[in-house]
């Protein structure tokens, strides 16, 4: 659920509050590095996304009056989702690869395996990020939103543009799709 | 692996986070290409209708103030309209209630036993027109009658309790003549009130006649039609023998008394506090 804060924050942006919009940085930077991270598999790749993300939500400030949505959390969201397909698209066209079957468009990277071993977690830990990335990537990211980011069905449905019953119907098949990933390997 | 172990697995993800080094520099790098833009600045208007205060105070409390618009108006119209409605009208209920919200919203002694009166008066109507409906069986009639006239009852049970604060009393009417005597002369002295006080002791007896008794505690003074008492116990007789008319009308000459009595009190009181 948005927070006063948060409200308070896209309250002064509406204004083009300059502090406000670096508080709203510190808010939502881990966040949204998650969000981009789990998608896109590679740590360098999600840092220079996260970094174009923010300086695309203070060019939208700049351009729109915030009308389009509720919440401040929907449009950084939105951001960022479109910077992910836009990233996919640059990558995807620079190894040939077509678009138009989105079933497994996001391959996992084995950089970003190996990076797991970098990260202190523990071996379940890595489990479950190996089976996010082999998730289609509409169920992947109703995972992150909705069982790592916590956010409300509402809030997803803000973000992703689509009506509450869908999402709840995708949060549905995404569980059980995951649980199929973990059945398959025993 | 069941999908509660899912959940806390997916759960222990949230830790993920970027390289704080990594972060710090990048806020700077925002700062300073956010800090290049100088915002326009914005007319009277926009300035209100963008601010905080705006946004969580004037639009939540006009929106309370809206639907408590609504919610009177909707309340006031039904009011009106079921004014002169009667058991078993869809608009009775509404009635009722409209009642019962006004008494509660009335903490002023009169008013209370004004309303009182007023609604003891609307269920002798409503057995008036009750009883005048040609549709509709003896024995329902009937069971409307009886309820009505319990409610009649309570209502007067009601005004009996409390009229007592309202009936005249000797000290009531001197106190109104001396108000008058001292308004006739606007340079009356203290002397002048003294003076006049005894002249009130024999105009009250005067006022009320043979049948007042002169009662120097103060208490209750009967007097032929001005008593409300008298006249509350005559609605009833009136009730009684189903005159149901004859009873509202008594009841409503109540409710003019007290409005006198009343009106003499805040007189008096007006008089003594500008002295």
């Amino acid at each position: 659920m948005t927070t006063f804060k948060e409200k308070k924050i896209y309250s002064k942006l509406k204004q083009k509050d300059k502090d406000a919009f670096i508080e709203f940085y510190d808010l939502y930077v881990d966040r949204i590095y998650r969000f981009v991270y789990f998608k896109i598999g590679n740590k360098e790749e999600a840092e220079d996304l996260v970094s174009l993300i923010f300086l695309k939500t203070w060019n939208h400030l700049l351009e729109n009056k915030l009308t389009d949505v509720k919440t401040l959390r929907a449009l950084v969201y939105r951001i960022a989702r479109n910077a992910i397909i836009d990233h996919y698209r640059k990558n995807l066209s620079q190894n040939n690869v077509s678009l138009d079957d989105n079933e497994d468009i996001d391959v996992a990277d084995l950089s970003y395996v190996n990076l797991i071993r970098d990260i202190d977690s523990s071996i379940d830990r890595q489990e479950i990020e190996k089976r996010l990335l082999e998730l289609k990537d509409e169920y992947r990211e109703i995972i992150i939103f909705k069982f790592i980011e916590e956010f409300s069905v509402s809030e997803i449905a803000e973000i992703i543009g689509k009506p509450r019953g869908t999402v709840r119907v995708l949060m549905h098949r995404a569980l059980k799709a995951l649980r199929g990933l973990y059945e398959e390997k025993i | 692996m069941n999908e509660k172990d899912i959940m806390l697995q997916l759960h222990s993800l949230r830790n993920i986070e970027p390289d704080s080094q990594w972060k710090a520099n990048n806020r700077q790098i925002l700062l300073s290409q956010v800090s290049v833009f100088e915002p326009e600045s914005l007319n009277w208007m926009e300035k209100i209708f963008s601010s905080s205060f705006f946004d969580f105070i004037v639009q939540p409390v006009g929106l309370v103030g809206l639907i408590l618009f609504l919610l009177a108006s909707g309340a006031g119209a039904s009011f009106f309209a079921s004014r002169d409605t009667k058991p078993g009208d869809s608009l009775y209920i509404a009635k009722l209630l409209g009642e019962r919200t006004r008494s509660s919203l009335t903490f002023n002694e009169a008013r209370q036993t004004k309303l009182s009166l007023e609604f003891a008066s609307n269920r002798a109507k409503e057995i008036t027109q009750v009883l005048a409906e040609s549709n509709g069986s003896e024995e329902e009639k009937k069971a409307q009658v009886d309820k009505l006239a319990d409610n009649f009852q309570d209502e007067l049970r009601v005004v009996k309790n409390k009229i007592g604060a309202f009936t005249p009393t000797q000290t009531h009417v001197a106190k109104h003549t001396l108000v008058q005597a001292v308004s006739k002369n606007a340079s009356t002295t203290n002397k002048d009130i003294k003076v006049a006080e005894k002249e009130i002791k024999k105009e009250g007896d005067e006022v009320f006649g043979a049948t007042s008794g002169r009662d120097n505690s103060g208490t209750q003074v009967s007097e032929g039609q001005s008593d409300p008492k008298k006249v509350i116990e005559e609605a009833e007789k009136l009730f009684d023998k189903k005159d149901y008319d004859g009873a509202a009308n008594k009841l409503d000459e109540v409710n003019e008394l007290i409005d006198k009595v009343t009106a003499q009190g805040e007189m008096t009181e007006t008089a003594s506090t500008s002295k």
